[in-house]
């Protein structure tokens, strides 16, 4: 893992892509930052909640040449004969891309410095909006990087894991569509309009559960649900795990 | 036989199929396993991880939630717990938000209340619940809180009501925050300081709760118009109400808290006025409301008036007429604003009420020592007094314009003491009035803060809680200048991407050429 | 040392490899020998633990691939067909990296690099950017990829294809040396190749083993089957019958007698007969001079016909 880890981090600063993916990053949330600055207010947490809308973007980008590099170059070969676990090289490739997030993230940690200097609040709900952004980011590197395990074209692979992320992004929206629609096909079957909402709730509400945005929307305001953050970090572990076993499916695939 | 030759090449295919995947199983019982394994392993981690979230966040959710902000803005204080904990195991408050739940309430002004709330269904044990429901969607709502729709509830999109058995309070957002006055006053916009969302809900939920403890009598009998809607409001405040005969033998009795003459066409009797007389000497609150309407121009309230005068109050027989366009409404002289003096400024949220047909109150000093008395609400500068002619047309009968009273204040001067509040208009009291503009208006605002101010009800409810004050994010003037914002953008938004950049051309041209 | 035992893979409804068992003794080159298409790449991808057979087992110095991956890899150096490399990393990178991968004790890391650098003839490239490099040492990169971490067993996917003559010699140069602590599978659809290198060879076809011989009793039987290439200054219509009537010739193609000066023919013998000798005396005394008389080298699938044939 940790040999996998190395490379794919350092790879990121071999290539422009990291330093490009940096510049970008400084630059937005230091223009983020800078608006605010120049308000006077500063909250970091919406700052970070902004920032968060560039996951959409900046994780295909990461996890598009993940595999689908590997598997075009014939250099997935070394994972497969290596005597290391195949989840290891997934477990290294996700790290790795956490790892440049938490580069990139620096500047938001930089911005904080400037924000105690200047008698601002650097509060719980900071804690939390930091805390929220990476558990996020696992989620959608996860997702990102099972993307990039499906298909062996790195276009492909990054608008698959874009589209995959938007649904993410727009599940409360979807859940709300799912459940007008639900009970707008009941009224057509003539059910109770009691019934109707009660299933427009049921739908709405659990496509909605799945939502990780509001999940966390509570940490920013300083509240911390553990449960949250389980939900995060336990479907990350799922599609890594589908990731790996999709990998192996390899190995034994008939086809 | 027919269907046969006509897909005979589909038959075949299904056949060979068939045969293919049996022979495959047979063959390929290795790849078969780990097929099982690989899927079998990934849908059961899927089942674990489904079914771990679903019971941390059900069951172990709220327990595993912590509030690390600053004074807690988003838990509610053991106060309100206590509260909720005293009250019935039964007991079932609905709050209810006009309005669909905010997806991302975060620096609006849902902030600090839309998680507050979620406490107070979190700890009350089942208690309380709170709900958002989106009135133009789904318009059922308001029948369920509001049947009579006294409180124009259609309306109110963005505000909550606290329902507690029929009995409903309304509550603005913006009621739950304390505003930098001064920044409004300079700027016009809204910074709020402090929170006091908690003291807001846990109060209105106990005065709901709490439930008829003071009892008010309206009079009837006096030709006046309906009380329906100023009943429900003061029902909405945990006040009881009676009507009481304006009949031979009028007594006030004994448990009345407060005491309503809502608008009456004719004068009250003799034993009315000596009933009245002590009924506030001893401490009693009352709210009067007159106007000058069709129905009463001839009427000129002598056995009131003797009350009143007595606590240097005078009702004239006439009408005030807003000579200021600024203050009319509709372009009339007799439908105007009002100005809330000073003192009375905090009794409502707006600064001018509503007046309509209202009769001049005036002061008369130094007849009782005993009373003090006080304007409440007024006129511009600019208004007179004007009576109905034969053709029941506004006639002048004073032409020198001046401050007219609308609204008058009274109090027997003493510990405990008996309080009026006179009205020249019976837009605070009247159906016809809220019938019109709810009991979510501004005039209703009002005379809640009047009734509020005499009954003991608010002393004796009122829960204390402190108002939050909000964290900061208002940055230090004196490090925070333009000077500093400027670097701030130099060195992120142009020095450092510029580094990175230039690194980035540096190292692929250093590595290209390797 | 290597023991594969009745492996098979199918794809489908195809059989890649069908039922394929041999061994490789330690110290050994084994060639690995068939056409393209029959099977040789899954079949080392199979005993690379790249892929799983479909039934039958590989085992690596008593690991079985399957059972004990770690172990049975970890044992195992294979350079693929296409090397498995990082264009945008440098040589000295790369193999810093494969020795985390194969996890080499970061001490060693250094010493280790640089000998299997000198070993392969790749010191002097060792700080460029592989994409950069010429495909012979790209080859010799991916030869040095194998080489880290020291395993017994190589396992090499046509090392020599697409070098020059000059870069294959040294290829084979350093598998020969390889070979005296390392048992070496080495595969390729040309048959010289195989024979100049390996101790034994294994011939597959369609997936299925179609010989296993040592390299002498390989070439014992193919020369006597080799056809002779002749050319010579005379008719064409007479010399298939008087070459006939030589005891070992079987046939007798006109390749071409278009050119009266100079026809070609081809001369089939019979099995196990060397008739070199008097063919050359039946044109001597025919008086048709002889312009060319060679050994035509058979294509594989001219050995696999002779194999089954015979």
């Amino acid at each position: 893992m940790q040999a996998i880890f190395k490379r794919e981090f350092l790879s990121y600063f071999r290539t422009p892509v990291g330093y490009v993916a940096m510049a970008i990053f400084t630059f937005i949330s230091g223009f983020i930052f800078y608006t605010q600055f120049a308000s006077g207010y500063v909250s970091i947490s919406q700052e970070i909640i902004t920032l968060r809308a560039l996951f959409i973007v900046i994780v295909p980008i990461i996890t598009m040449g993940m595999f689908a590099e590997d598997r075009r170059r014939g250099t997935e070969i070394l994972y497969y004969t290596s005597p290391i676990e195949m989840f290891s090289v997934v477990a290294g490739k996700f790290l790795a891309a956490m790892a440049l997030y938490f580069v990139m993230f620096i500047n938001v940690f930089i911005h904080m410095i400037v924000v105690s200097a200047c008698g601002g609040a650097v509060d719980a709900g900071v804690v939390g909006s930091v805390l929220v952004f990476f558990f996020l980011a696992a989620l959608f590197i996860s997702i990102g990087l099972l993307a990039s395990v499906l298909t062996d074209n790195q276009i492909i692979s990054a608008i698959v894991a874009f589209l995959f992320i938007l649904v993410v992004q727009l599940l409360s929206v979807i859940g709300n569509y799912c459940g007008t629609a639900v009970s707008t096909v009941m009224s057509y079957m003539g059910i109770s309009s009691s019934a109707r909402n009660a299933a427009n709730q049921a739908v709405s509400g659990f496509i909605g559960w799945f939502d990780p945005f509001t999940k966390t929307e509570d940490f920013s305001i300083g509240l911390f649900s553990v449960s949250a953050l389980v939900f995060c970090i336990s479907f990350a572990i799922f599609f890594l795990y589908l990731s790996f076993r999709i990998l192996e499916k390899k190995r034994w695939s008939q086809k | 036989m027919s269907t046969n030759e006509r897909k005979p090449a589909k038959n075949v295919s299904k056949v060979s199929n068939n045969a293919a995947a049996n022979k495959k199983k047979h063959r390929n019982e290795r790849a078969h396993q780990l097929k099982i394994f690989a899927v079998g392993s990934v849908l059961i981690l899927l089942a674990i991880v489904l079914l771990a979230n679903v019971l941390i966040d059900k069951v172990l959710g709220n327990a595993l939630t912590f509030d690390f902000s600053v004074q807690h803005s988003n838990a509610i204080s053991d106060t309100s717990v206590k509260f909720l904990e005293s009250l019935p195991q039964d007991t079932k408050i609905r709050i209810v938000g006009l309005f669909e739940r905010p997806q991302s309430f975060y620096e609006t002004k849902y902030q600090y209340i839309v998680p507050l709330l979620d406490d107070y269904a979190k700890k009350s044990g089942g208690k309380v619940s709170v709900e958002y429901v989106d009135v133009t969607k789904n318009p059922g709502i308001i029948q369920q809180l509001d049947p009579t729709d006294s409180y124009s509830l259609k309306s109110l999109s963005g505000w909550y009501v606290v329902s507690y058995n029929g009995k409903i309070d309304l509550i603005d957002p913006v009621s739950c925050y304390t505003i930098d006055t001064d920044i409004l006053n300079e700027t016009d916009s809204f910074v709020a300081t402090g929170i006091n969302t908690e003291y807001t809900f846990t109060n209105s939920m106990m005065s709901l709760v709490k439930g008829f403890t003071n009892k008010a009598y309206i009079v009837t009998g006096l030709k006046e118009n309906g009380a329906t809607q100023f009943k429900r409001l003061l029902n909405g405040m945990g006040i009881e109400v009676q009507d009481l005969a304006a009949a031979t033998g009028f007594k006030v009795p004994e448990d009345c808290n407060l005491l309503v003459l809502n608008g009456p066409n004719s004068d009250i009797t003799e034993a009315m006025y000596s009933e009245i007389k002590a009924y506030v000497e001893r401490g009693g609150k009352v709210i009067i409301s007159v106007d000058y309407s069709a129905d009463n121009v001839n009427e000129a309230f002598p056995n009131l008036n003797r009350l009143l005068n007595e606590m240097n109050i005078n009702i004239e027989h006439s009408m005030v007429s807003e000579n200021d366009p600024a203050y009319q409404l509709n372009a009339k002289i007799n439908d105007s604003q009002g100005d809330i003096v000073d003192k009375y400024s905090n009794f409502a949220s707006e600064k001018k009420m509503h007046i309509t047909l209202a009769r001049p109150l005036s002061l008369i000093s130094a007849q009782n020592a005993n009373y003090i008395a006080e304007p409440v609400i007024v006129s511009s500068k600019s208004a007179t007094k004007s009576v109905a002619d034969e053709n029941n047309m506004a006639k002048q009968i004073d032409s020198t314009p001046g401050i007219l009273n609308v609204a008058m204040h009274t109090a027997y001067n003493v510990d405990n003491p008996g309080e009026v509040y006179v009205f020249g208009t019976v837009n605070f009291t009247s159906d016809d009035y809220f019938e019109q503009f709810t009991l979510s208006d501004r005039n209703a605002d009002f005379v809640k803060s009047c009734v509020r101010s005499m009954l003991p009800t608010s002393a004796q409810y009122n829960i204390d809680i402190p108002v939050k004050k909000l964290d900061g994010n208002r940055l230090n003037d004196n490090k925070a200048t333009t000077a500093a914002g400027t670097t701030v953008m130099i060195v992120f938004m142009i020095v450092l991407p510029v580094i990175l950049s230039s690194m980035a051309v540096i190292v692929y041209n250093k590595r290209k050429n390797l | 040392m290597i023991e594969i035992k009745n492996l098979v893979k199918h794809y489908g409804d195809k059989k890649a490899v069908n039922d394929i068992s041999f061994t490789v003794n330690d110290n050994e080159i084994l060639g690995f020998l068939g056409p393209n298409g029959a099977g040789k790449t899954t079949t080392m991808n199979i005993i690379t633990g790249y892929l799983s057979s479909t039934s039958g087992s590989v085992k690596i110095n008593g690991h079985d691939i399957l059972e004990e991956p770690a172990l049975a890899k970890k044992a195992i150096g294979y350079l693929p067909e296409q090397p498995p490399l990082y264009l945008d990393m440098t040589v000295d990178e790369y193999l810093k990296f494969i020795c985390d991968l194969k996890q080499v004790p970061a001490k060693e890391r250094k010493e280790h690099i640089n000998t299997i650098m000198d070993m392969v003839g790749i010191s002097a490239v060792s700080g460029r950017l592989i994409g950069n490099l010429s495909k012979g040492y790209k080859q010799r990169v991916g030869l040095a990829q194998a080489l880290v971490g020291d395993p017994p067993i190589l396992i090499l996917d046509e090392p020599t294809v697409g070098l020059d003559p000059n870069q294959i010699i040294g290829i084979r140069k350093l598998i020969k040396q390889l070979s005296k602590n390392h048992s070496i599978i080495v595969s390729s659809h040309i048959l010289s190749e195989i024979q100049e290198i390996a101790d034994r060879v294994v011939i597959i076809n369609h997936g299925k083993v179609a010989a296993v011989d040592t390299i002498m009793d390989l070439s014992q039987r193919l020369s006597g089957t080799s056809k002779i290439l002749m050319s010579f200054n005379g008719p064409a219509k007479d010399v298939s019958a008087r070459l006939k009537m030589i005891p070992g010739i079987a046939d007798v193609y006109i390749r071409n007698a278009g050119n009266p000066g100079e026809v070609e023919i081809t001369l089939a013998p019979k099995a196990g007969n060397d008739v070199r000798a008097n063919a050359f005396f039946m044109m001597a005394k025919s008086g048709w001079p002889i312009l060319e008389f060679r050994s035509l080298i058979p294509s594989l699938e001219e050995v696999f016909l002779s194999i089954t044939a015979g």
